[in-house]
């Protein structure tokens, strides 16, 4: 056979539909490297394959490229990064279709679920396994946000718990004014430099204790201070503590009677510097005379 | 194609970034190509689910066999003609004698009128290549274009497209060979009328 022979059977060697022995010479020939036949060749697949821009043109159909997207993403999920394909996703791809050749179908669903059950069943393990990470995750967050109340409640019950021990300090020592006021004598209170204060002294005879109570005292300068005395029958003014009225102006101070003052008459209030003093200032603030019963 | 300053990459650049795995440049090339895929697709098998499917199957095969292609050998388009050609005569193959006869029997005339107006929204470039080509065809002889025609869009035999058109089988390879070299003849944008 000539290369110019060869000329009628190029198109049925290039479309595939030469008959066999035909393919094979001019494989064969080609394959001896000859440059006239090669060219005529690919000139003639470059002008065949121009033949379906001439057909009228008939727009994709819609959803085709999802298509190809979701098999892409499905390959790129279960072999992510290789260029090996799995042959479920290398089989022509079939659309749903309305045919009469049911048998091929048949045949084509049962390969289809022979290989795609397995596969249906990693995919739904898969979903499931994300839903329960899913499910987890929201699980930790919704303990993350109940350890974070529980922290909070922590801390309102530590708040409260301090609140209360200084509730009941505070109600053990009215409790022990009350005991005083109910048992001990009281005596009044005089005020000479504050007209509006008033005042009671409770002497509680078994604790040997002096309690002085006085409600609107004026506040004293900075680095000054009250400071409370006992006043013997006989000789100087015996120093005993020093305190400040709190907001409300209330003065409250229990001191405990010294043995050498048994015989004494009365107490007395001065203002002295801060730290206290040895010898009274004065004027005298306050002043209660007791009667030894 | 006019000139322009945001001029689209060309089919050879959107292969090699397809080479290197770009799904972006796949889908440019899908939007360029996939109508002539499509039509080619449908005139070969006829039926549209076939034809969606077999025009899926293409350009997954595009991407998955993307190191394949060899650029000194053929376009990017005539790659892709001949790969969509291809896998639409197995198809037809897979279904048999039906097949092939059913395309056969339904293979009447679908090229365009030459005079036919150019359909709305299709790409200039690919207008002017659709004219072209309508216009070579229809200068061609009516013989030779019906011969050329079985063989490509049919996927017909030398034999079969002489039983089919009761002529000899030696016309209808001289026919094959003189209507090959006419059309490319015609093709040729120097020799074009």
């Amino acid at each position: 056979m000539t290369c110019e022979e060869r000329r009628d059977i190029l198109i049925p060697f290039l479309l595939g539909s030469a008959e066999p022995a035909e393919a094979a010479e001019f494989q064969a020939h080609l394959a001896r490297g000859c440059p006239l036949c090669a060219g005529a060749l690919a000139e003639a697949e470059a002008t065949l394959h121009q033949l379906p821009l001439a057909l009228k043109t008939i727009a994709a159909p819609a959803g085709a490229w999802e298509s190809i997207e979701s098999r892409l993403s499905l390959r790129e999920q279960l072999e992510p990064g290789t260029d090996s394909v799995p042959a479920v996703l290398t089989a022509p791809f079939t659309p749903p279709k309305r045919s009469t050749a049911w048998i091929g179908w048949a045949v084509a669903a049962a390969v289809a679920i022979a290989i795609g059950i397995p596969l249906w069943n990693a995919q739904q393990q898969l979903a499931s396994d994300k839903n329960q990470i899913a499910t987890l995750r929201s699980q930790t967050e919704s303990i993350k946000d109940l350890q974070g109340k529980v922290d909070d409640l922590n801390t309102q019950l530590t708040t409260l718990r301090n609140q209360n021990e200084q509730n009941r300090l505070q109600l053990a020592s009215y409790q022990q004014e009350v005991d005083l006021m109910m048992h001990a004598d009281s005596f009044a209170v005089a005020s000479p430099e504050q007209k509006d204060a008033q005042g009671r002294l409770f002497w509680d005879k078994n604790g040997k204790t002096l309690t002085l109570c006085v409600s609107k005292a004026q506040n004293i300068p900075d680095g000054k201070t009250y400071q409370l005395w006992i006043l013997p029958k006989d000789g100087k003014p015996i120093p005993r503590e020093t305190v400040s009225p709190d907001k409300s102006g209330l003065l409250m101070l229990t001191t405990k009677i010294p043995d050498d003052a048994a015989a004494f008459t009365g107490a007395a209030v001065t203002i002295e510097p801060a730290g206290g003093s040895q010898t009274p200032t004065m004027p005298i603030q306050f002043v209660a005379n007791v009667t030894p019963s | 194609m006019p000139p322009s300053t945001d001029q689209p990459p060309d089919d050879l650049a959107l292969m090699r970034r397809i080479a290197a795995g770009d799904t972006m440049a796949l889908k440019h090339f899908y939007d360029r190509h996939s109508s002539a895929v499509y039509t080619l697709c449908l005139r070969m098998l006829r039926q549209a689910q076939d034809a969606e499917a077999l025009l899926t199957d293409v350009f997954f095969e595009i991407w998955n066999s993307r190191g394949r292609y060899d650029e000194t050998r053929a376009s990017p388009a005539t790659y892709l003609m001949r790969l969509t050609r291809s896998r639409a005569i197995d198809v037809l193959r897979r279904k048999g004698p039906t097949g092939i006869a059913g395309s056969m029997r339904l293979g009447a005339d679908d090229f365009d009128p030459p005079a036919a107006p150019e359909s709305a929204g299709a790409a200039l470039e690919s207008q002017d290549d659709r004219a072209r080509i309508e216009k070579a065809l229809a200068l061609l002889d009516a013989d030779h274009r019906r011969i050329i025609e079985c063989a490509y869009f049919d996927g017909l035999t030398q034999s079969q497209i002489a039983r089919q058109l009761s002529k000899p089988l030696g016309t209808i390879k001289s026919s094959m060979r003189l209507g090959l070299a006419r059309l490319r003849d015609l093709l040729r944008p120097e020799e074009s009328p």
